[in-house]
């Protein structure tokens, strides 16, 4: 997949000088995202470092919550900062970069869930992550028993958010979590404002219906 | 304010109510007109619900070599130290 496929003429940010400026750490406070992508476009490589380290945990949280496996998100997440990485020569800040990002992300996630990958691979709540954390620890302030309904709480989140059509799931997810307005998710998407509408409005209504005696 | 229930707008009211999305006109407009309306006071307390479920869901936090491993890809030159 190359930029100019995703890429959409939405949010442009014009287009500044370019060069190297030694104080990335100023550069990055200063200037957004499109900034520092213009600056890995000229050879700056401590830019893409700065956008790794901003982006990296929001997308693999998103993949995450999306395919509901730690290594396979972390899997996907270096493909899309791969992806990055290889198209920044063509790179034109016709898009927000996170719209971008996202997009790449929701592609992946999208095909790994279509291509039915996900069968049997979803994590446990207790299980370990690759790089050695653990996640979803117990906490010890709760007692066993609220341990037990927390963690079974958990699981009906989760399941309930499994039961979603993969693009309906999509689309909470960056609603909910990343706070995108209903256009950027369309533009992620790749459809309009109003289909992103219609396909929140329905998981919702979904969710409510399924967790319903949770409230 | 009529029932956004029955103009149409009742996801739409509901959802952006509860995600603090809404302007604090229609904010406060919704809020008056659930002080009389059971049918919305009801949908936006099953919004909310289902919105403080998918807060107490927690994301695991980055594995700690993920940098390395993508560096080491081969497709990324060089380290680079954020």
């Amino acid at each position: 997949m190359v930029m100019t496929e995703l890429q959409i003429d939405v949010e442009s940010q014009p287009s500044r000088p370019r060069g190297v400026n030694n104080d990335v750490g100023a550069v990055a406070a200063l200037e957004g995202d499109a900034e520092l992508m213009l600056r890995v476009r000229a050879g700056d490589q401590r830019c893409f470092g700065l956008l790794l380290e901003k982006h990296r945990a929001p997308v693999i949280h998103f993949l995450w919550r999306m395919v509901q496996n730690q290594a396979v998100a972390e899997e996907l997440t270096q493909e899309v900062f791969l992806r990055v990485y290889r198209s920044r020569s063509n790179y034109e800040p016709t898009a927000k970069f996170t719209t971008w990002l996202f997009r790449i992300a929701t592609h992946l996630g999208l095909n790994w869930i279509r291509d039915g990958r996900n069968e049997k691979l979803h994590d446990r709540l207790d299980q370990q992550t690759s790089g050695g954390a653990t996640r979803q620890l117990p906490d010890h302030a709760r007692t066993m028993e609220q341990e037990l309904l927390y963690q079974a709480r958990l699981r009906e989140v989760r399941q309930a958010i499994e039961g979603l059509p993969s693009k309906q799931r999509a689309a909470v997810m960056m609603h909910k979590y990343e706070e995108m307005e209903y256009v950027q998710i369309a533009n992620v998407l790749g459809c309009s404002e109003s289909a992103v509408k219609s396909l929140l409005f329905r998981a919702y209504e979904s969710l409510r219906a399924r967790l319903a005696h949770m409230a | 304010m009529e029932c956004p229930l029955n103009s149409g707008l009742g996801d739409e009211i509901t959802v952006g109510y509860v995600a603090r999305t809404l302007d604090a006109q229609t904010c406060a407009a919704f809020e008056r007109h659930m002080s009389t309306c059971a049918r919305c006071s009801d949908l936006s307390a099953a919004q909310q619900s289902v919105w403080e479920l998918l807060d107490a869901w927690p994301a695991p936090p980055v594995s700690s070599n993920f940098d390395e491993k993508l560096y080491r890809s081969g497709a990324i030159h060089a380290r680079i130290t954020a």
